[in-house]
């Protein structure tokens, strides 16, 4: 008895549940949603593909290019799940942030929340473009409500941009399918790809049209803009959900598009790919190069979260197994990271009513375990081992190692991109160690090692933080920490993923 | 679980030699010097203990790494330790050189899978170790964040934690088999090494930095044994570098507990306000004195048996190169010894008025007899490090006996050594009283101005011009967005609708005022005829015509609005933003629908 379908329309349920119900405090709604999160997650476990023989799918229309389909593979279970998680989280997150806000909006927040999850979720389990398209766009309306949530002009402002610039990569992503569908008269999602798109003289328009819809979702180089503007003014949770797995729907797609689109055999020395990696290295260049000079700490994230876009686009251009094998394990990781550092960036401006950076001198001791949870997800982006990003930095160098030795890229290129990859690391230390120095090692009333007020009292007094806040960083940091010490199974999965979306010629070992 | 790999090698038990006794004398010392804090010290204090002991156990590059950065990460705040403001400065530098270090050797190992990178990865690897190590041009956050840390602290991070460098550049190139030029580049590195350490270490007066650079210059020794071993693949160089690293940690860290004990009882460590500590404290002071000794190379003491051990390695090899070589070798244990006897004669000798009573404190004394035995029995004894060194340096043997009292080795060495004291006592005798002492290398000419300025071109560059950059972006996509909305949008739809609602309600001069304000801010005169909207709605009664949309208009005013480079079209665009955003923005859903809707219509018509 296959659930899948209705595991599919659940959330659409959960939504007018959250419609219907008119609570009387704040935290029932974000209650609500971890309920529906975590049903959700356990009906996703209980159809594991990693155990269960066959992929389920669920086909609702199958009218020529109008094809509405889902099939729950391996690449969908794994990223619904860390999306499921990335929910969770901010859900519970949100139980201990929207305290003082009417109860008409926090409704409104999770009824959107609940939405988008629901077009993440069909998006990541679609296994049609035409399919993904759908809820791409329809991620486009919901997400644009949680980032104009607190309706000041500001919040319209960076909601105009978002919207102007998903809106024109909608088109192009459309008139890639289109033509995708011309050629090979499907657009459902094949493990090696098309051997014919490739050939076509139309492959260079195709190949723009989806890079040019990723790149603005997941916001490469050029057409970032719109990120740093929509993450500051998002609440933190939004921010989190945003940067956590918005965004990545790009990467998934770029996955998709590479491994079961083109096929890797196809792409190997088209300069487009050239191309596509070097705006790659621009964006990790760029994005930690721009955040150094950020006031606002969630602006400062936003950007680094573009830098590890970049590192994504990367691993999945090198096109060598161990670097596809790092960028999907960087999807994941960043994931939970940079839930982690947005939930704790929240905490830190709420309670210190300041989002400068500057501004959290002796914060740690006066929220232990909010600024714990910052410094572990600083010190995972750093690449510290022991933390989720150091692995997958490593998977995403030895993978350019190993293009350099397939011969998909020359030794410059090769070079290039470990250098860029270990300058970007010194220069997100260079942004996020300050506010972790300054934050335990500094006390409010000193300023660089001069005491300030001598009759200061010298206890330092504890800011209340939230059950459920604390809760959200404890498990948050630990998911972090283990996947730093224990990547065995993560690295299987994904080794196992790769193999299923494509007939990979040599299988990764990564250390 | 990450591939970890742990076990004993044949390095362990000479690196547990080097590391053990600093650790637990400092850890003695720690009970009596630190009084703030104890908690974070002493916590942080023992991971590092943990770890640095765990680095020489393990048995792959990238087990070493995870432990290497551990390290680096857990002693960070022994520096921070007394949160005084330099010691802020200071560990900012330290982290990030660490952090440096760390992602350079990350980096070798990348580049180690693959056999044909293997020099990059040496090179690499190499770099990054000697951050660590304190190598000339690197050397840079040594000086800084060893004197501001607790005194404890300070002997171990000079006494073993840049040891692990060493440790790493060792196994680093007995991984790899690097050319010679390696070695080359390597032993220059540590000749400068060595001889700007020592010129520094002249000059100071505070006696913390001064036993920093004098850890710089002892690097360089210990730099130059690694560097003929990679050159003539010389086993004894490289036995005589690891011994002098041992050394070095055992006398480094007394003299740094002894510069402790100056702080605690006179409250400074400026060596020229400092006198009459042999008076004060005899003992402490004879210990101190044994430490001097060491690290000067003097006869019965350990630094004298592997300074000789490296000068008899590097006699081997005859070459322009290596007569500056030796030239420099010399001058630098000229230097040693003035400068280290010149503090101990500054603080110690020069008499003292007043009496003190003799307090004797066991937390002092012991550990400093603790490491003065050790300096003074290996020194004697030679043979001893025998069974410590790894099976590969079997040769090592004769040059320890050698060096062992009576035998002709220590004989001829010790002769040589008085020349060196001759010079030694000359340079002290004429230094002080012309003052040569107390010059100062220029700041430009350190290495430190020159990190800090390639860092700050770096920061203004990123901060600067990046940053800038990112805001052209926006304003080029907001010129590009509101030119398209107000061409569009405000145009052909936006002020007939508004017009229209409004003329509804019979609200006719608002509508006027809104039209014109947008017209305004568009700026394009787009009512034929007339020049105000108000004028022209007055005079027709119900509808109000608007110019059809023309596309060379259009294209005209696209190329205006976002290549004309000035500020009244930049002030014009942002006025177009701001109502954009808040008027069109609250209607997006609309917008986004129609666009959806029309690429639905495309879709379909298409297929």
């Amino acid at each position: 008895m296959s659930f899948y379908g209705i595991w599919l329309l659940l959330p659409l349920i959960c939504t007018s549940i959250l419609i219907v119900v008119q609570p009387k405090k704040q935290r029932t709604l974000g209650f609500l949603m971890v309920i529906f999160t975590i049903i959700l997650i356990v009906l996703l476990v209980l159809q594991n593909p990693f155990y269960l023989s066959t992929c389920q799918t669920v086909t609702l229309s199958n009218h020529g290019p109008f094809h509405l389909s889902f099939t729950i593979d391996k690449f969908a279970w794994i990223t619904s799940l860390f999306c499921l998680l990335v929910w969770l989280f901010s859900s519970l997150y949100s139980m201990g942030y929207f305290l003082k806000e009417p109860l008409k909006r926090i409704k409104r927040y999770q009824i959107f929340s609940m939405l988008n999850l629901y077009s993440i979720l069909l998006i990541l389990n679609s296994n049609n473009w035409v399919t993904f398209f759908i809820f791409f766009e329809l991620l486009l309306v919901v997400s644009y409500m949680i980032i104009i949530h607190y309706q000041k002009p500001e919040n319209y402002a960076a909601g105009i941009r978002y919207v102007f610039f998903q809106v024109i990569g909608g088109l192009f992503f459309l008139t890639a399918i289109m033509f995708q569908y011309k050629i090979v008269g499907s657009t459902a999602f094949v493990p090696g790809g098309y051997a014919k798109l490739a050939q076509s003289p139309y492959f260079i328009i195709i190949f723009l049209g989806f890079i040019v819809a990723f790149a603005i979702k997941a916001g490469l180089f050029p057409v970032h803009i719109w990120l740093p503007e929509a993450h500051p003014v998002a609440p933190s949770p939004a921010s989190a959900l945003l940067s956590g797995m918005v965004i990545k729907t790009g990467m998934v797609g770029l996955l998709r598009m590479v491994l079961q689109t083109f096929g890797i055999e196809q792409l190997i020395g088209k300069p487009c790919v050239y191309v596509l990696l070097t705006i790659a290295l621009i964006t990790m260049f760029w994005g930690s190069a721009v955040a150094i000079a950020q006031k606002h700490i969630k602006r400062m994230l936003a950007y680094s979260s573009v830098s590890q876009m970049g590192y994504i686009s990367m691993g999945v251009m090198l096109l060598s197994p161990i670097g596809l094998l790092g960028g999907l394990m960087h999807i994941l990781a960043h994931s939970m990271v940079k839930t982690l550092l947005f939930l704790s960036a929240g905490s830190m401006i709420q309670q210190n009513n300041s989002s400068d950076v500057t501004s959290y001198a002796g914060y740690g001791q006066r929220s232990p375990i909010v600024f714990t949870g910052f410094t572990v997800g600083a010190l995972s982006m750093i690449g510290f081992p022991f933390f989720a990003n150091f692995i997958t930095k490593w998977a995403l160098g030895v993978g350019a190692i190993e293009a350099i030795q397939l011969g998909y890229i020359n030794n410059w290129m090769g070079g290039l991109a470990i250098g860029i990859l270990l300058f970007s690391s010194i220069l997100n230390a260079l942004y996020y160690l300050p506010i972790i120095i300054q934050g335990w090692f500094h006390s409010q009333n000193e300023e660089n090692g001069e005491v300030k007020d001598k009759n200061a009292k010298q206890s330092v007094e504890r800011y209340k933080t939230p059950v459920c806040i604390s809760i959200t960083m404890i498990s948050l940091v630990l998911i972090v920490i283990a996947f730093g010490v224990f990547p065995g199974p993560i690295i299987e999965y994904c080794r196992a993923i790769l193999s299923e979306l494509t007939p990979l010629q040599i299988y990764p070992h990564l250390f | 679980m990450f591939p970890f790999k742990f076990g004993v090698t044949e390095f362990t038990p000479i690196f547990l030699l080097l590391t053990i006794p600093p650790y637990i004398a400092s850890l003695i010392f720690a009970l009596k010097y630190v009084h703030a804090r104890k908690t974070e010290f002493f916590s942080f204090f023992m991971l590092t203990f943990v770890l640095n002991v765990l680095i020489f156990f393990t048995k792959d590059m990238i087990t070493l790494l995870v432990v290497y950065e551990m390290v680096s990460l857990f002693s960070f705040p022994l520096i921070l330790q007394e949160r005084i403001k330099e010691s802020f400065k200071a560990a900012k530098l330290y982290f990030f050189f660490s952090l440096l270090s760390g992602v350079l050797i990350f980096g070798g190992l990348i580049f180690l899978t693959n056999p044909d990178f293997k020099l990059t990865a040496a090179a690499l690897m190499g770099i990054g170790f000697l951050i660590k190590a304190g190598g000339y041009p690197f050397h840079v956050w040594l000086p800084e964040a060893h004197p501001v840390a607790p005194s404890p602290a300070s002997a171990i991070l000079s006494g073993c934690i840049i040891k692990i460098g060493f440790f790493g550049m060792v196994q680093t190139f007995l991984l790899i088999e690097a050319p010679p030029i390696f070695g080359g580049v390597l032993l220059v590195i540590a000749l400068i090494t060595m001889f700007y350490g020592v010129l520094q270490a002249l000059t100071q007066s505070n006696c913390k930095r001064m036993l920093a650079y004098h850890s710089v210059s002892q690097m360089g020794y210990i730099l130059m044994g690694l560097a003929l071993f990679i050159m003539f693949k010389n086993y004894d160089a490289l036995a005589a570098g690891i011994l002098h690293a041992v050394n070095h940690a055992w006398f480094k860290s007394a003299l740094f507990i002894s510069a402790g004990v100056l702080v605690i009882y006179f409250s400074t460590l400026d060596m020229y306000s400092i006198r009459g500590f042999l008076k004060k404290k005899w003992l402490v002071a004879v210990l101190f004195l044994i430490a001097v000794m060491g690290i000067s190379g003097v006869p019965f003491t350990n630094g004298f048996v592997s300074k000789n051990a490296l000068h008899e390695s590097l006699m081997l090899h005859f070459s322009i190169l290596f007569i500056v070589a030796e030239a420099i070798f010399l001058i630098t244990a000229v230097g040693t010894f003035a400068s280290n006897f010149k503090m101990f004669y500054l603080t110690s000798f020069r008499s003292m008025r007043k009496k003190y009573k003799m307090r004797f404190d066991w937390r002092e004394v012991v550990p400093l007899s603790l490491l003065a035995i050790l300096v003074l029995s290996f020194g004697i004894v030679p043979i001893l490090y025998k069974s410590f060194l790894p099976e590969m340096f079997g040769s090592f043997s004769h040059v320890l006996e050698n060096l062992t009292i009576g035998n002709h080795g220590f004989v001829h060495s010790a002769m040589a050594f008085i020349w060196i004291v001759f010079f030694g006592i000359v340079l002290i005798a004429i230094g002080l009283k012309k003052g040569w002492f107390h010059l100062q290398i220029p700041y430009s000419l350190t290495p430190l101005s020159w990190w800090f300025s390639l860092y700050n071109a770096g920061m203004n560059f990123m901060k600067g011009r990046c940053n800038d950059f990112d805001k052209k972006i926006t304003i080029f996509y907001d010129k590009l967005t509101a030119f398209f909305v107000s061409s569009w949008f405000l145009k052909n739809q936006k002020i007939s609708t508004c017009v229209y609602a409004e003329k509804m309600n019979n609200n006719l001069p608002s509508a006027c005022c809104r039209v014109e304000k947008i017209l305004n801010i568009t700026g394009n005169a787009i009512i034929p005829g007339e020049n105000t909207i108000s004028s022209m709605i007055s005079k027709s009664s119900n509808t109000v015509d608007i110019q059809v949309f023309s596309f060379w208009n259009w294209v005209k005013d696209l190329f205006i609005n976002i290549f004309a480079a000035t500020d009244k079209a930049d002030e014009k665009n942002a006025k177009i933003y701001d109502f954009v955003a808040t008027n069109i923005g609250k209607n997006v859903i609309t917008v986004t629908t129609i666009f959806t809707a029309i690429g639905f219509i495309l879709f379909l018509f298409l297929f």
